[in-house]
């Protein structure tokens, strides 16, 4: 199984340092796509088919956490893993994302290690 | 208002140095009393105080940071080093804030600004709470944090 990946976050360098990581850790990967807001993330999310999406919250245009709201709304998308990958370090508001929105949490920096686990968590596990 | 060496500022400075940009601060290295020249960053936040962030690499440290966070040995664009620079200001902020709050308190941070030469974010209202040099075997570093007065005050109490 390989999977379909889409990176969502404003920063193109920390795209490039996720999606290394993710190739670095042993996953297997299928398709990479990237977007550099929420909005730019549910339109490609519209048009092909992912298997994961790592998604950072404060972006500009459309934030993450409003991607993931929207993206649950979505009978097409409602059960797709998510993993927020963030700065956010407010205890409450992390809390309440993953309690709400059904989504995993990496802290940055993250370490490879790290954003593995959490990848292989949320996908339910992983023959790797 | 911190000390330099056990603030919160210079504990995510360190840490996000070495996980985010994978270099290692020179510890050992005599403190610097000069500000660094290269290019500075600046992130605003607001929260149960306001204030912001500057972050500044000097001009030979910056382009070796984002070549690390990119895995290539090619001298990035000066795109890229603006936004690599950007991206590690967000995380030193995003990591300081809640040593100095508390880890249930939120903070919204706004996109980092690359400030251009010239600019002068001294002018702006906020006293400086913390500032930490780091020395690096590629070039230094500067961060300072500003916080309002009125968090100033809240967090003397």
């Amino acid at each position: 199984m390989s999977l379909n990946v889409l990176v969502v976050d404003d920063s193109a360098v920390m795209r490039s340092m996720v999606i290394r990581t993710l190739k670095l850790s042993g996953l297997p990967l299928g398709e990479v796509h990237q977007a550099a807001n929420g909005q730019e993330g549910l339109q490609l999310l519209d048009s092909n088919w992912i298997d994961l999406a790592l998604v950072d919250l404060n972006m500009p245009v459309m934030d993450g956490e409003e991607m993931v709201g929207r993206l649950r709304l979505n009978p097409e998308t409602q059960q797709l893993s998510v993993v927020v990958v963030s700065t956010e370090s407010s205890d409450t508001r992390i809390e309440k994302l993953k309690r709400n929105q059904n989504v995993e949490f990496v802290h940055k920096p993250f370490t490879p290690e790290g954003l593995r686990e959490t990848v292989i968590g949320v996908m339910g596990g992983l023959d790797v | 208002m911190f000390k330099e060496n056990d603030s919160p500022l210079f504990q995510a400075a360190v840490m996000t140095f070495e996980q985010l940009g994978f270099l290692l601060p020179d510890l050992e290295e005599e403190k610097m009393t000069g500000t660094v020249a290269g290019t500075t960053a600046q992130v605003k936040f607001s929260g149960p105080f306001d204030g912001r962030l500057l972050v500044t690499l000097s001009r030979e440290l910056l382009p070796v940071m984002t070549g690390n966070m990119l895995g290539e040995d090619d001298i990035p664009s000066l795109q890229q080093q603006n936004d690599a620079l950007g991206e590690l200001a967000n995380v030193v902020c995003g990591n300081t804030l809640p040593l100095i709050a508390g880890a249930k308190e939120i903070f919204h941070l706004s996109a980092p600004e690359i400030l251009e030469n010239g600019q002068s974010p001294m002018a702006e209202d906020g006293a400086m709470a913390s500032r930490v040099y780091l020395s690096f075997m590629d070039g230094q570093a500067e961060l300072r944090l500003f916080i309002d007065p009125a968090g100033q005050k809240r967090l003397a109490q």
